[in-house]
């Protein structure tokens, strides 16, 4: 250590804290160095569950306080004793070092009493010996200056109250990212919390709060309503204003309008809502949304994920909600909202002038409403009309070529679009494109005349080369899809997308030199060398291709034994398909490979097997 | 074009601009200068540590610029240091330190990072006395604090 903070904190970074533990006792100088990067994160205490030592400390320091607080009591009633020499506490040492704490309800289960030896244990004076909740409690009142990244209470911690008011009380204050989310079939454990006892917790939280997540756990029952009626006028002291609030499970009830109404107040810095989903009516929040959050500029509606079961909001609902926004949305996203239909379309349209990032996802957005907003939206930066995260089925919003060409009445040129040279992220599946080069196979579309397919190819590029600040493009399905369910790639592949070779026209998207990534996977695009080494010329930011995932070997399948018979033809013609894609992907690899390119040719390696071996 | 380099005992070397870059600190002084062809004064790094941190930049021209990413855990980085490096920093002790130090002035990341590692590297696994040996390190605790410091710290040891 050189006793210089930046240095020794880069080494001292690099240590597990076993060796920390080991520098700690080199010298008073390494340990005066070492000791904030020992004690900076518990949370490895979770990695040694069957240690006792954290127990003993914490257990130690408090008995040894206990009986100094007993002497210092003996002499002010005057009895004198031999005194012992008054020792340091270990945790009012340590503690200050600490920033960050793994969960409360953790903590305690590491504090419980453990097997003391028979020598340590406190006579026969069984009171004596602290409970986990005195020790949880003793510790954290040393700790003074961390942070909570993220603390998510559910029914388990509020059956608890003592544990609850412990980290009501030192926690809290301390928090970044709250959940307060309950079971329903754990109600009974939870009488107590009502929508006043709510509050107080909240009440706790300070400025460090950015982000709130409620699943409306309040209950209400008869006999809050005396001793609770005055709670709401109250004023007490708390400050927090989170940035982000996302509401599980909204529930708007008339006995918990006062709640609610509460919490809107404290809304005032909100700039991200989430709602997942609700049940009755969402008037008490768009009132609370328009008269409270003059900062709300984004939305998500809908599911956090599409595996997370939650009621849909309707259609009216998610049109209210679109509508009660003071400035106008920035970013908007309804990805897994099947409900979004006329109503909440016309409803967002109205902010097309501020929109910056939108998310849909759902066969509720069509070619035409896709078309509105490129054309009309000014400040448009992202458009995702792909679920871009994990997901078993393709994209079902989608625009036809020709609406994407989008040419002026009467002429043959394109017709200017409002984001042209804001749009930097598009996700988008453009359908409708025939691929005479694919035969005669399901999902391809046929030529009106010969040569029409080159046509409109050469048209969508010449579109897309307009976007001229574009970083990422994304034509076809998640790359994740193929992942999923190779079985069925043969109905997932998109046929009637763009060639991408450049024949077919690509050498027109030169002037795109922001790119950054591209992803044509799920679709039969062609991409081979001669492709990738004009992409990596002419796009000098690019970073990641993705095309190959999925693509297999013929001698790396499992033998099809029970598949229906009517696939047959559909897979032999995929496994022609799959070793050339697998040729051409090795090729790509070994230029890529012999040029040592900064760029990540991705696909999946695990299928290409020997072959990949031999790079 | 080249840059003249002067260390704190007047050598001068000559390297290319790009490899004089490698340092973000004179990157930005010809940033704030401009063209020039005076001479760089660098009164902190000696002709013998400033030799080795330029063989390190030359053989690092071409590298891509370290972009910091946060999802980068320092703790799981530890032990990929690349060959090269490797050999690179087999120097006495002391040498290793006026690297760290010059590489830490010069603004050097990944020097920086492989001289820290490499610190760290003779630091694993080794018992206190045996770190006391290697740095060259007297210990000033008493036994009985020894032990007390051990039985404070003795929850991150335990595993």
């Amino acid at each position: 250590m050189l006793d210089i903070p930046e240095i020794d904190g880069i080494i001292c970074s690099q240590l597990p804290p076993q060796d920390l533990a080991h520098c700690s006792r080199v010298s008073r100088q390494w340990h005066r160095i070492v000791i904030p990067y020992i004690w900076r994160d518990l949370t490895q205490l979770i990695y040694n569950s069957s240690s006792t030592a954290f127990h003993r400390i914490v257990r130690e320091d408090y008995l040894q306080q206990q009986q100094q607080q007993q002497q210092q009591q003996r002499q002010q009633q005057q009895v004198v004793q031999a005194q012992d020499p008054h020792r340091p506490s270990v945790l009012a040492k340590y503690c200050p070092w600490i920033r960050i704490l793994p969960s409360p309800d953790y903590l305690l289960k590491r504090l419980q009493p453990r097997t003391i030896p028979a020598e340590q244990r406190l006579g026969e004076d069984r009171d004596a010996e602290p409970t986990e909740f005195d020790l949880l409690r003793y510790f954290l009142s040393h700790c003074s200056d961390f942070d909570v990244d993220y603390l998510p209470l559910n029914s388990n911690d509020y059956r608890c109250e003592s544990l609850l008011e412990i980290t009501a009380e030192f926690i809290l204050p301390h928090v970044r990212n709250l959940g307060m989310s309950y079971n329903t079939y754990n109600l009974e454990n939870m009488g107590w919390l009502t929508p006043q006892k709510f509050k107080h917790l909240l009440s706790r939280c300070s400025t460090k709060l950015e982000k709130l997540t409620l699943s409306h756990g309040a209950r209400y029952t008869e006999e809050d309503v005396d001793e609770g009626t005055n709670v709401w006028e109250r004023e007490e002291e708390s400050s927090f204003e989170p940035k982000e609030l996302v509401l599980e499970w909204y529930h708007e009830i008339p006995e918990h309008s006062k709640f609610w109404s509460w919490l809107w107040s404290r809304c005032g810095r909100v700039e991200r809502l989430h709602v997942c989903g609700t049940e009755g009516t969402v008037d008490c929040l768009a009132n609370g949304m328009l008269a409270h959050m003059p900062n709300l500029c984004k939305i998500h509606l809908g599911r956090i994920a599409k595996w997370i079961y939650s009621n849909s909001l309707k259609d009216e609902e998610i049109a209210k909600l679109l509508s009660s926004c003071r400035n106008g949305w920035k970013v908007v996203d309804i990805r897994h909202n099947y409900t979004s239909r006329r109503a909440s379309i016309a409803a967002l349209e109205q902010h097309y002038p501020t929109l910056e990032a939108l998310v849909v996802e759902g066969d509720n957005f069509k070619s035409k409403d896709l078309l509105l907003l490129l054309s009309s939206a000014p400040n448009l930066r992202t458009l995702v009309a792909i679920d871009d995260g994990y997901h078993d089925k393709p994209p079902r919003t989608s625009i036809d070529a020709a609406m994407f060409i989008d040419l002026e009445p009467g002429t043959n040129s394109l017709r200017p679009w409002a984001c042209e040279h804001t749009l930097k992220e598009l996700k988008i599946k453009i359908t409708d494109i025939p691929r005479p080069d694919l035969g005669d196979r399901d999902g391809v579309v046929k030529e009106e005349y010969t040569g029409q397919g080159k046509d409109i190819q050469s048209r969508v590029y010449e579109r897309l080369a307009r976007f001229t600040k574009l970083e990422i493009l994304w034509l076809g399905s998640s790359p994740t899809i193929v992942q999923q369910s190779y079985r069925r790639r043969a109905k997932r592949e998109q046929r009637d997308c763009l060639e991408m070779s450049l024949e077919s026209g690509l050498h027109k998207l030169a002037g795109l030199k922001e790119m950054r990534e591209l992803s044509a996977a799920n679709t039969n695009s062609k991409i081979g060398l001669k492709e990738v080494q004009w992409m990596t010329e002419n796009w000098p930011k690019l970073r990641i291709i993705r095309r190959w995932e999925g693509v297999e070997k013929k001698e790396k399948r499992e033998p099809d034994s029970g598949s229906e018979d009517s696939d047959e033809s559909e897979y032999d013609e995929d496994e022609d398909e799959d070793e050339e894609a697998c040729k051409e992907y090795l090729e790509i690899l070994r230029w890529s490979k012999k040029e040592a390119l900064s760029i990540a040719v991705v696909g999946s390696c695990q299928h290409l097997g020997d072959n990949y071996e031999r790079l | 074009m080249p840059v003249t380099l002067v260390s704190l005992d007047n050598e001068n070397y000559v390297v290319d601009k790009e490899v004089a870059e490698r340092s973000i600190l004179i990157k930005n002084m010809l940033e704030d200068v401009g063209e020039t062809d005076s001479p760089i004064p660098l009164p902190n790094v000696t002709s013998t540590v400033l030799k080795k941190v330029i063989e390190y930049c030359e053989h690092h021209r071409n590298d891509p610029i370290q972009v910091p990413d946060e999802t980068d855990d320092p703790r799981k980085r530890s032990n990929d240091i690349e060959e090269w490096d490797m050999k690179f920093m087999q120097v006495d002790q002391e040498m290793l330190f006026e690297i760290i130090l010059a590489a830490n002035y010069l603004d050097i990341k990944p020097l920086l990072d492989v001289g820290c590692k490499t610190v760290a590297n003779i630091i694993k696994g080794k018992t206190p006395e045996e770190i006391r040996k290697a740095f060259n390190i007297v210990n000033d605790f008493t036994p009985e604090e020894e032990a007390q410091i051990r039985k404070e710290n003795e929850w991150a040891e335990d595993r």
